[in-house]
Formats: C-alpha cells, structure tokens, sequence
C-alpha cells in the first residue's frame, strides 16, 4: 500500500484531533483554554524533518503482525531513543516505527477514536486519513494528543503514531465513483461553451431539451429521510443559532428556519453544499460529523451526540446520500418512517366557530362584554372585513386595557411591586431624592389643615394626616409598580408601533408618579388616578436619563434584578425572551457532565458548554451596563460596577463594563463606543431591527389569546412522541412565522400600519387556533397534536369577573364593597390566578377546590341575580326579560319560561340553540324540579328566610322580597346551573 | 309537535323525566378517604450546596470548598450511622435526630447547569420538558378520586395532563370553600340542601352529554372532563373543615427566620388529615447564591431543616408521621470552590434525601463523591462505588426509584413517561454502602 493515497485526507486528521482537545469532559477547562485559534496553531507550529515515508514499506500484513504486540508497546518506544535507532537497517526502522507508533496510538488513542480509527471510542472521532500527510499529523498529535496529556508524544513518538495511523487505516469507502461535486468548483454554472456571441435566445425555449442542468432535485426518499432522521431530529437543534441573525450567524452555515415555505429543499441543499465545501484544512462533511459532538464547537456538544449515537449514523448517512442520490424509484420499498399526522395538513378534520361566535368570543376577552344585537346584526349581514372592523372596535376602553395589562404581565411579573409588601416606591431608593416630597407635602398641608380644623388637636391632626400620607404613598407605589404596563397600554392604546414600548424616550405616569419621577406631564384631569399621560423622567438624580422604554424602566429593571456575579444576564436572558421569544436555557438543556463544567478560567468565555449560551447572552447583559443591580443608572456615578470588581485587579479608571466578559453588544454588532451612556437604547434599537422581534411579540402575546405558551421545542429525539411532538412544534412556529410576518409588514387585522399590536391581536382571534371549534372522531395523534387549539381555555379570575359583570350585571364582590371582588382578591390565586411573585404561573385545568369557589360565586349571587333583575321593567332586564314572576310552567308562561331559557343559554353560554333543543329541554326540566319540589315541600315564599337567605339590598325600599309562585327560586337553580357549567367558566 | 304540546308534554312530565337517550357515562361512587402513605417532596430551589450539608466535603490539596473547613470544622459523624453532615446551621440537630429515617443518595449527575432544566431534570426524571412530576403520577395512580390528591406549592407540578394540581393557602379562604352553602359571615344557608343537589345533578348530566360527544376539540374534552372530576367528590372537602386549622401557622421558624415551609406543611398535612391529598410539593427559595454564599446559604439550609423537622413533628402530632414519605432535592448543586464575590456557582453534582420513619431503608448513604464533588460510578447492582464498570447515577435513576417505593412504577400514569434507565435497588437494607 502506498501512503501517498492517504495525503488528501491529512488535513482532516489535523483538524479533528486538534479541534479534539476542546471537546467537554475529557481535557477539562485549561488544556481548552490554552488553545490558539485552529488556523493560528496550524501555522505556528514548525515541523520537524520527516522521514521519508516512501522508503517506509508498510504493508497490510505488517500491520496486522504490529496489531498483537500491544502488550510491549512501552518497550516500544524505546527505539525512539537515539544510538538505538541507528543500529537498524531501513527496513527495520519503519517496523519499528509502525510498532512503535501502533504501541501507542493503542494505549493513548484507541479509547477515544477505536481500535481501528473508525470514531467507535469514547469520545474522538473517526480517522479518515486520506488527505493527511505524515508531517502534519505528527505534528498535530505533538501539539494537542493525548487529552490530559498534551505534549507527552512528541517527535518520534508522534511521528510513529502518525505513520500508523496513515499506513494502517482505510478510508471508509474505497468511493466507488468520484464525488459528483467537484471540490474547487469555482462556479456553479459551469457553462459547458464559450459561445462567443450571447446568443439571442430571448425565451426558455420548450423544444431546446438539452437539460441545461441535470438539477439533482433531492428525491423523495432523500428527503424525506433528510426530514425524519435529519431536519427533525437534529437541525431542530442547530436552527436555534445557526440562522439568519442567530448566535452562529457568522459561520459557514446558516439554515432556514422551518417558517420558511421551501425550507426542508433550501436546508437540504444547503447541507449538501456545506458537505462538499472546504473549509479551512477540512471540508463540510467532516464538520458536520465532529461539531455536533462538541468537538471546537461553540455551541458544545449537542444532543448527547457520539460516534454510536443514532443521529451520528444518519448524519454519516445522509452524507453519503449527497454523494450517492438515491433514486426516486427507491421511494417505493423505502422504509422511511411515516409521520403520526400529516404535518401539511395539520388540522385535518377541524371545523371552525361562525363569526357571530368568534366575535362573542372576541368581545368577551377584549371588551369584557357580549356583542349587542347592532354588532351581530352587521356581521351576519357583513363580510369578512365586517368582522375584523367590529372585533377591532372591542380594542379600546378599561378592559381592553385590563386584557393588555393583565397578559403582558403574565410575561414580565412587574405587578410584583403593585402591592404593599413589596412597594415600588422602595425601588426608587436613593435614585431620586425628591420622591418622597410630595408625599410629604401631602402630610404637611394635611396636618396642618386638621391641626386648624380639629381646635389644635395635635394627635388627631397626626393621626389623619398620617393615614393621608399613608394613602398618597401608596398610590404614588402603585402608579410606579404600574408604569411598564401603562407603558403598553399607551402604546398599543394609541396605535403607536408597538416598537415603542422598547425605545419611548419618556416614561408613562400619572398624577402620582409624576411627582416621584418630576416628569411635570400635562394631564387631563387632575387628580384622576387613571390618567396616564408620558413625561420625561427628570427625577433621577444624574440627569439626563437615557430612557427605552421598558428596558430601562425602574420596575422592570428591578423586577430582574442583578448581582456582582450575574452581571446583568438575567436582564439579558428576559429580554432575549420577552422581546425576541428566544428561551437561552434552552440551549443549555442538552446533558453535560460535571468535567466539563470543571473550569475555573473565565469558563462563560472559554469553555463551550458555557459559551453555548454566554455567547449569546453576554453582549447583550453587557448593554445593560450602566444599570446597577436594582437598576439604578449610573448606580456609582460614573459607572454600575459593583466594589468586588473594581478591586479585584481587573478594573481600569472609566470602565463601564468588565474586562473579562465579551462586550456589550447584540448578535455580531458591538456597542458603538459613542453609545456608551445611552447603550440600553442601542439594544432596542437592535432588538427591535431583529426579525426576531415580531415572531417574540407573537410569542409574547400567544398565552393571552390563547390560554397556553407558545410550545418550546422539542429536545429529546429519543422520546417515543418526538416525530409528533415536531411536527405540532413546526405547524405551530409556522403559525407564530404567519403571523409575525403579517404584524411585521403592517398587513394584520385591518392593516393599519407595521407593528400594530391590535392589528396582530386581531389576527390571532381569527387564527384557527382561536376559532377551531369541533373534529369529529379525531384520531390518537390528532388528540394530542390538537390539544393546545381552539375553545377549551378555562377563564383567568379576571376574566369570569369580568364575564360574570358583562352577562348578568352584577360583580361578586364583598357586600360592603364592589371593589372588593372576590375573584380579584380573596380568591385570586385560589382560582388559579398570580400573584407575580411566588405564584408565577395560572392554573390552567380546573381542580375541586376551584370548583368550590363557582360554587360559592353562585350560591352568594343567584338570589341577588335574580331579585335585583325581576325588579326592572322588562325591556331593561339583562337576564328575565321574556319572562314574569308570575310565570309558570304552564300554558303561556310556560312559553316565556322556555324563551327565556333559551335566552340565557344565548346570554350566559353563546349558544343559539332552538327552543326544542334538548339542553333548553334540561334546563326546562331543572326549572320544573326545583319549582314542584318547593311546593311540594311548602317551603317558605320568603326570599329570605330561616332556611333561605339571600343578599337583597334592606336598602332599596322596591326591593322584592316574596316569591309566591316559586319561580325565583327555580330561575335561581336555572342560574345557578348555567353560571357554573362549562361553557360559562371556559372559553 | 308544536311548542304548545311540546310544553304540554314537558309541564307533564315534569320533576321526573329524564333525558331521552341519555346513559350516564360516569357514575362513580365517592372514594373513600386515603389513608395511604403521604408523599411529600421538598425542592431546595435555585441550587443547594450539599458541600456543607448531606454530603461534606473539608478542603483539600490548598483548595478552598467550604468555608466551615476553613474556619477549623471537620467532617461530623453519627454513632452507628454512615451518614454524615456538615457543621453548618442547624444539621447538627438534624441529621441525628433524622438519620434513621433517612437515606442518603450523593453524586446524582444533573448533567446542565441551567435552572429549568435542572429542576425538570431532578423533579421529572428527563431533561427535557413534558415528563410529568412524581406527584402528579402518584396523585393520579392512588388518589385519582381524589379532590386534593395533588396540592402543589409552586414547586416543578408540572401535570402533562394526568390530574390537576390544587394551590392550598389561607385556612380561613378555604372553610369557605369546603361548605359553599353556607353564608360567609353566618352558619345561615343560601339553598336548601336538596335543591342544590338537584342542581349539581343537571350540571353532571350536561357535562356527561357533552363528554359523550365525538366532536370534542381534545382541548375542550380534556376541560370537560377536568370539571366533571372536579366535581365528583367535592362534598369530601367537608372532611376538610375537620382539620383545618383555626388559623395558618406563624411562619417564623424555631430560629426566629421568616420560613414558607411552615405553612406549606400545616396546610398539606392538613389536607393529607382529611384523606383528600395523596402528595404535596413544599418549596423553598433563595439557594442560589452566587455572591456572598455563606451568609446567605446558611440561614436557606436552616430553614431547610426547620422546615423538615416541623412537618415531621407536627405529623407525628396529628398521629400520621408513620405515613409519611419526604423526599428533598435540589435543582443542582454548587460548585466545589468560591467565585471572585465568594459565592458558588452551579455544578451538577447534587444530592437527595428520602426520609420515612422506621423505614427499613433508613440509615444509609448511597452514591459518593471525590473531594471535589465528582461523582464516583456504581455498581447497578451492589450499589458499591465501581469506577470501572459502574454507572453513573442521574436523576432518571432516583424518579424512578421512588415511583417504585410509592408502588406506581408500572401505572399507566407512569408508564406513559417511561424513565430510560434500569431501576436500582435503592431501597434494598442488604445492599449497605
């Protein structure tokens, strides 16, 4: 065998054995961080003379003679030593040496990369020594092997190692053809004549069938197991950085996300094309084999990879599909695994809400109301633009404005600070030194005012200027705590591109916070809690303050808050979330061992199972450089660094930021040194250029609209569901890509402009994941797959607050106090709802005691329901107005019993249903039992009695207080059954 | 037939027809009280540092793991036991008086550094998302019935749709809810009793017709389902009112720090009490302290054990403490040296307890750990440390095994998350480490 035929390949030994050493668990932190660039190294290092492999005549059975002598391999090394060697002839010199070189690449490298270099060890990959030359390899070795080692086989001992490995291993495939792709390829188009003249040619010309290309369009079987033992299982993970704007945007490969029309093609095409180029001293293929290993590899080892990891093998082999196409015929006999339901068509089956549903359904989460009779006349007259105009005419009032609030604080967990335990105003610190005078002032005139008014009664005048105080303070907390919300009210509010709400140079207040931030805005009315209006925040004691929007809002700011040691990362991982809908965790989420994490030198620059997220994450921490832990700007005047920094040798006089950290930036971009003070505002201006920006928002808002988080993506290939749970992951990024693009490009809802919250909103009430209403017989998969989409969310106790006043007219609220109300405060989180702080997340199936607290909602209101209604005239009633007390279930009455039946299921459920549909019937029947019951019993006519009680208002000298005929109590089981059923506490 | 016979013929059969057509498709009996054992599982959140708890490490070779060693403590001991603890905050109450209750398992391999991932990890057995905890498996396979099976805390509660999990708080709030006829401020009732069972019964036939249904959207006949479940039992939360008591615990703990687990622990037991509640996660925050570790970590692993001792004790006070199972882990825990601001770091080497009391597994220590907090590999079957040909133990390892304690490993509840390791025997007395 002539060693000549390995040269080609020595190269890609180089690399791999090279890019080895960074590989996590195995040399640990240090011999990674003393590693130079790969090209750096491989041009530093010198080469020591090489023996002429030429004269060395290795043949097969030589090496397989070596192969049995392992066991004196150590005495092998011996002939290395000089006098020795020079004793030998020729001949025997290259034995020895082969010998020599087999000892040791079988005590130092057969566990990692196999006995035989076939990548089947531990950890290093396969040798393919085709491209390599002697001298090269060895000096490789000498450079980075053995792991834990390095440098302890240099010179004859890698030279020998290196002989051996290029004399005794074959190539995988003695490659039957050559390679179809030509590796220089200067052009894609070769441009088979010189033809001098640019031929006329003005039309395609069907006849002319010279086949310009032979367009190794992939075949189906090529691509289909590019999809399932490829794309899904493994570029799902790649994709997150290696795409247009993502943390390896600067690499060789950038793939399509799956949002894209064509993207499994354009992906396959571009690995093939990645596969067949050279890069550096290697190519394509090789790479693809070694990064997902981890092997120089910022992103670190992915998906548990190994050379005996299955994906390894379909990656090997789809590498050799490129090369060798299967044909299209093969598609017959293929085994390609089918996919559990057909991802193109991924709500097959699925029938969908009507418009007067979808807009009930619309108004109730916007508006807080039901349609009025104008609106579902005009959408069952109209089309569909009559539709989107009456849902985007909900957009606008206190509860659409309490949907906004409510949902971006779901995300961003500010309303932590909206309450008396942990008070915004606290947050304001010493940063603004005239916050708390107007509370004084408050004090002061109040004091001083009672002092006169009660005679000079000093306690007095203490005590109630003192509760008056108290109350200023907190509301001024309140309004602070508020501030990043009403920041996005206003914004979508006035339709201002919702952009805004990262890069408004003003702050929202309202007559509170005014004083706290001096911002001295214009307001409308004075003294209105719920005037909002922007102002600058001139309070802050260094001036001027950059604002951006939420980024550098006081709450939000302290809301995530920083430590010496988290340098603003946790700042930097909510707003990759928040804004760009990017979860930086995830890519930590693939297993590392305890040897890779092992590395005391600056490891979140260094070592690659750190640098996979701090990568990404620590630029855009480092924009956030001039806030101090609770986000204070310039926290100590000239900069936010914190004491143990600034002594720990590292710090430099006007530093803002830490040496040892990458700096601050976004992406590829580094902060301008020019935006040093305002660099926040640098990063929205960023993020919000980013793509990714619109497909964060739809993700922000995905919850809010439809009950659930967007679905993250799916990690572990090996699972039993994952070619299922990929395939409802991709139909719904695509969905999230849709939409976003249409809020990107200012097309949403009614197209009033890019980045119109209300126009994004809109579209996603419209969705088929909002308005899918029913499938019949839907299969095992499709009941999984479809188990996140259409009615079904259980109401927030926001929302059946909201839905129990908007349907019936009443709030359940203490019965000293409508504001008290019950789903609001006492039976918030026991419903299911937040707390911002410890409870961060809703409840989102209904359990026992959640039930308990309907029941309790009904059996406190149905009396007062029913009571209070009965009492208006007819035409005013919002529950009975087919109906009388004197009505029962005979003749005539018995018809405006049941109109009114069907009434409240059209009322309280949304159901249309006809007046001999079976559920009118039930509820006809629950009427009927309860009324006979009653008489039957002789129970009292007294709506409150020693049995009975009922909140009615003693007040209210028309009140009713007498039911003789029974037919309140019986509407009072029918209310009490519908208000709790089903279709009244879930969406 | 027109509407007026149509309501001729319902005024006429009124109070006794039932619907046409309609079988009900449940028809389940109230389940009886569990009595079974009560699982309770504890979640150090944000990273414990077993250096200086369950597995102690002094310094070594001029590296600096625990501040303790350095200040001159050594490793503790107890008589008769192979547990040992570190000389930190209140362990030197707690390991003795717990250690025959208790077994120890160090070196479990979280194998991420990332919160998320580390608590999925620990509480689910798998790293990625979508495994369901422990305790929404055990509620589900024993307490399914059961209107509390599953109180959560806000620890990982992750359900993947088995069962619902319910947030216990304010005694007070939920009297109200265990008898929802009764006035708030009264022992007045709104209805009689009777209507409203009528009432509940109309409810049951919709949510039954509506279930019966082939057209469901999964989503919506999952809700529908969750309703109807919800209201199967509920008039056993009246065993509630039982045991609740008069007022939530002060949260102040022995060492006069502010501790969240108190309250967690009266309520659940509480719940347990009743026979509603088959497991209940406890949580408490703060370990993640990566600047100025020792005095914050110290007063976390006291409250830690505070939190222990008083649900043991106040078990044993309600006569209950022979049922109950503790489990305690961490998302990861921390690194074996001192950062620049002398706090820790995360690393994935961590460790967990099981505590039962007179149980029969008590009083050992599996796993080990190398002066530098590196796991050591076992021997699958003598649980022997085995570098060689042992393997390493990964929280798939301990999820599995207390599924197995608990008697749910081959539920379908379970089986529906299979954990991709082979079961050890962790709970075998022979098998001493």
């Amino acid at each position: 065998m002539n060693s000549n035929r390995y040269l080609p390949k020595l190269s890609s030994i180089c690399i791999t054995l090279l890019l080895i050493l960074s590989l996590p668990g195995c040399g640990g932190g240090e011999a990674f961080s003393g590693n130079a660039p790969l090209d750096e190294e491989a041009t530093r290092v010198t080469m020591p003379d090489t023996p002429a492999i030429e004269t060395v005549d290795p043949t097969e059975e030589s090496t397989d003679e070596n192969t049995d002598e392992s066991a004196g391999s150590d005495d092998n090394q011996e002939p290395s030593e000089e006098g020795t060697t020079e004793q030998l002839t020729e001949e025997e010199l290259a034995v020895a040496a082969l010998q020599s070189g087999q000892a040791e690449y079988i005590s130092q490298c057969a566990e990692c990369h196999g006995p035989t270099g076939e990548g089947n060890g531990t950890l290093g990959p396969r040798l393919f020594p085709e491209d390599w030359e002697v001298s090269t390899l060895a000096t490789r070795i000498a450079a980075t092997m053995p792991f834990n080692a390095t440098g302890s086989c240099v010179e004859d001992c890698a030279q020998n190692t290196a002989l051996y490995i290029l004399n005794s291993f074959t190539a995988p495939e003695p490659e039957p053809e050559p390679a179809p792709e030509p590796e220089p390829e200067p052009e894609p188009t070769p441009e088979p004549e010189p033809t001098p003249e640019p031929t006329p040619e003005p039309e395609p010309e069907p006849t002319l069938e010279p086949e310009p290309e032979p367009e190794p369009e992939p075949c189906t079987v090529d691509l289909e197991f590019f999809e399932t033992e490829i794309w899904n299982p493994i570029l799902t993970d790649c994709v997150t950085c290696h795409v247009s704007g993502g943390a390896a945007n600067a690499t060789q490969i950038i793939l399509l996300p799956n949002s894209e029309p064509d993207f499994l093609q354009d992906n396959f095409e571009r690995l093939k094309t990645y596969a067949a180029t050279i890069i550096g001293p290697s190519n394509g293929a090789e790479l693809l084999l070694s990064k997902p290993r981890g092997i120089s590899h910022g992103g670190g080892r992915r998906l548990s990879m190994t050379t005996a990891s299955e994906d390894y093998l379909n990656l090997v082999e789809m590498l050799d599909r490129f090369v060798t196409p299967s044909t299209c015929d093969d598609s017959e006999g293929g085994d390609t695994p089918s996919l559990p339901i057909d991802p193109n068509d991924f709500l097959a089956g699925v029938d969908y809400h009507a418009d007067i549903t979808i807009l009930r359904k619309a108004a109730l989460l916007f508006a807080g109301r039901v349609p009025t009779d104008d609106e579902i006349l005009d959408v069952e007259a109209g089309d569909e633009s009559t539709l989107r105009n009456t849902i985007r005419s909900y957009m606008t009032g206190t509860t659409f404005e309490d949907f906004l609030r409510e949902g971006a604080n779901d995300q961003l967990l500010t309303d932590k600070y909206a309450n008396t335990s942990t008070p915004a105003f606290e947050l304001l610190d010493s940063g603004y030194p005239n916050a708390y005078d107007r509370v004084e002032q408050i004090y002061n005139q109040a004091y001083t005012s009672i002092l006169v008014t009660s005679g000079g009664d000093i306690a007095a005048a203490q005590e109630q200027a003192g509760a008056i105080r108290d109350d200023a303070w907190a509301r001024t907390s309140l309004a602070i705590a508020k501030e990043p919300l009403q920041l996005i009210v206003r914004v979508v509010g006035r339709e201002e591109p919702y952009s805004w709400i990262l890069t408004l140079n003003q702050i929202v207040v309202n007559h509170w916070s005014d004083a706290a931030f001096s911002a001295n805005a214009n307001f409308f009315s004075a003294n209105d809690d719920d005037d909002w209006v922007v102002g600058a925040n001139n309070g802050y004691r260094i001036q001027p303050y950059p604002t951006s929007g939420l980024l550098t809002s006081p709450t939000f700011l302290a809301r995530y808050p920083s430590t010496a040691t988290n340098r603003n990362r946790a700042r930097a991982r909510w707003a990759y979330q928040f804004f760009l809908g990017v979860n930086i965790e995830e890519l930590a989420q693939r297993p590392m061992d305890a040897e890779a994490l092992a590395d005391t030198n600056n490891p979140t620059l260094n070592n690659p199972n750190c640098t996979v997220c701090h990568q990404v994450l620590d630029p855009v921490a480092g924009a956030f450089q001039n806030f101090g832990d609770l986000g204070l700007y310039l926290e100590f005047d000239t900069d936010a660094l914190p004491t143990s920094y600034k002594l720990s040798g590292l710090y430099e006089d006007g530093d803002r930021w830490y040496s040892d950290m990458r700096p601050p930036g976004f992406v590829n971009a580094e902060l301008p040194a020019d935006r040093n003070d305002d660099s926040v505002r640098w990063l929205a201006e960023q993020i919000i250029a980013d793509d990714r920006f619109a497909s964060g928002t739809v993700k922000f808002w995905w919850p809010a609209i439809f009950g659930e988080d967007a679905m993250e993506r799916p990690l572990d290939s090996s699972a039993e569901d994952y070619d299922l749970q990929i395939v409802i992951y991709n139909a719904q990024t695509q969905e999230i890509e849709r939409l976003a693009a249409l809020f990107r490009n200012g097309t949403a809802g009614i197209g009033r402009g890019e980045y119109n919250l209300k126009d994004l909103l809109l579209e996603m009430v419209l969705s088929p994941w909002f308005t899918a209403r029913r499938i019949d017989q839907p299969s095992a998969s499709q009941e999984i797959a479809l188990a996140s989409i259409g009615s079904g969310r259980l109401s927030t106790p926001e929302q059946l607050h909201r839905k129990i006043i908007a349907t019936t007219g009443l709030s359940w609220s203490k019965p000293w106090d409508d504001d008290e109300a019950e789903l609001l405060l006492e039976y918030r989180t026991l419903y299911g709802g937040i707390d911002s702080d410890g409870i961060t997340d809703r409840i989102e199936d209904i359990n026992t005691l959640m039930n308990q607290v309907v029941d309790r909602m009904t059996t406190e209101m149905t009396c007062e329901m029913v009571a209070k209604d009965f009492q208006l005239p007819t035409d005013q009633r919002l529950l009975f107005p087919f109906t009388d007390i004197n009505d029962i279930p005979l003749g005539e009455g018995a018809n405006n019993i049941l109109q009114n039946i069907q009434y409240l299921h059209d009322r309280l459920l949304g159901d249309s249903l006809s007046v001999t549909n079976e559920e009118i019937e039930a509820t006809f029947l629950l009427f009927n039992e309860i009324r006979n019951l009653r008489i039957a019993q002789d129970r009292s006519t007294a709506l409150y009695n020693e049995n009975e009680i009922c909140q009615l208002d003693w007040d209210d000298p028309e009140r009713i207080e007498q039911d003789p005929q029974h037919t309140l109590r019986a509407w009072m089981a029918v209310l009490n059954y519908l208000l709790s059923d089903y279709r009244f506490l879930y969406q | 037939m027109d509407r007026r016979d149509f309501l001729k013929h319902l005024t006429k059969t009124a109070g006794f027809a039932s619907i046409a057509g309609f079988l009900p498709l449940s028809s389940r009996a109230y389940a009886e009280p569990y009595t079974g054992p009560f699982y309770v599982t504890i979640a150090a959140e944000g990273g414990w540092d077993i250096s200086s708890f369950c597995d102690p490490k002094e310094n070594s070779d001029g590296n600096v793991i625990t501040q303790w060693s350095s200040d001159g403590g050594t490793i503790q001991t107890i008589a008769n036991s192979p547990i040992t603890y570190a000389p930190y905050g209140r362990n030197a109450d707690f390991f003795p008086k717990y250690s025959d209750y208790m077994l120890v398992v160090n070196g479990i391999d979280s194998q991420t550094n990332a919160h998320d991932a580390g608590v999925r990890h620990n509480w689910s057995g798998r790293l990625a998302a979508g495994y369901p905890s422990f305790n929404a498996i055990a509620a589900t396979a024993l307490g399914a019935d059961q209107p509390l099976a599953f109180i959560s805390n806000g620890g990982y509660k992750e359900t993947a749709g088995l069962t619902p999990y319910t947030l216990l708080q304010n005694p007070e709030t939920l009297r109200l809810l265990t008898n929802t006829n009764q006035a708030s401020y009264s022992e007045e009732a709104y209805f009689y009793q009777d209507e409203l069972d009528i009432v509940y019964r109309y409810q049951r036939e919709r949510l039954e017709r509506m279930l019966a249904r082939t057209d469901l959207l999964p989503r919506e006949r999952n809700g529908a389902s969750n309703l109807l479940q919800a209201r199967v039992n509920k008039d056993q939360l009246t065993a509630l009112s039982d045991v609740l008591p008069s007022s939530i615990v002060d949260p102040t703990d022995r060492d006069g720090l502010y501790n969240p687990l108190l309250p967690q622990a009266q309520m659940a037991l509480a719940a347990y009490q009743a026979g509603l509640c088959v497991c209940a996660d406890m949580i408490l925050y703060g370990f993640d302290t990566h600047s100025d570790h020792d005095a914050q970590h110290e007063p976390e692993l006291t409250r830690l054990v505070n939190g222990i001792d008083y649900l043991w004790e106040t078990a044993e006070t309600l006569g209950i403490a022979d049922r109950l199972v503790v489990f305690v882990t961490s998302d990861f825990s921390r690194t074996p040296w001192y950062n620049d601001s002398n706090g820790k770091d995360h690393w994935p080497i961590g460790s967990a307890l099981f505590m039962q009391k007179n149980a029969t597994w008590g009083n050992r220590v599996i796993g080990r750990t190398d002066n530098q907090q590196n796991a050591d590999l076992l021997n699958p079957s003598t649980l022997q440390v085995d570098n060689d040909a042992g393997i390493q133990l990964y929280p798939a390892h301990i999820q599995l095994a207390l599924r197995q304690l608990a008697g749910v490993a081959d539920h379908t509840a379970a089986n529906s998350f299979p954990l991709d390791v082979d079961l050890l025997d962790l709970f075998n007395p022979t098998l001493n480490t």
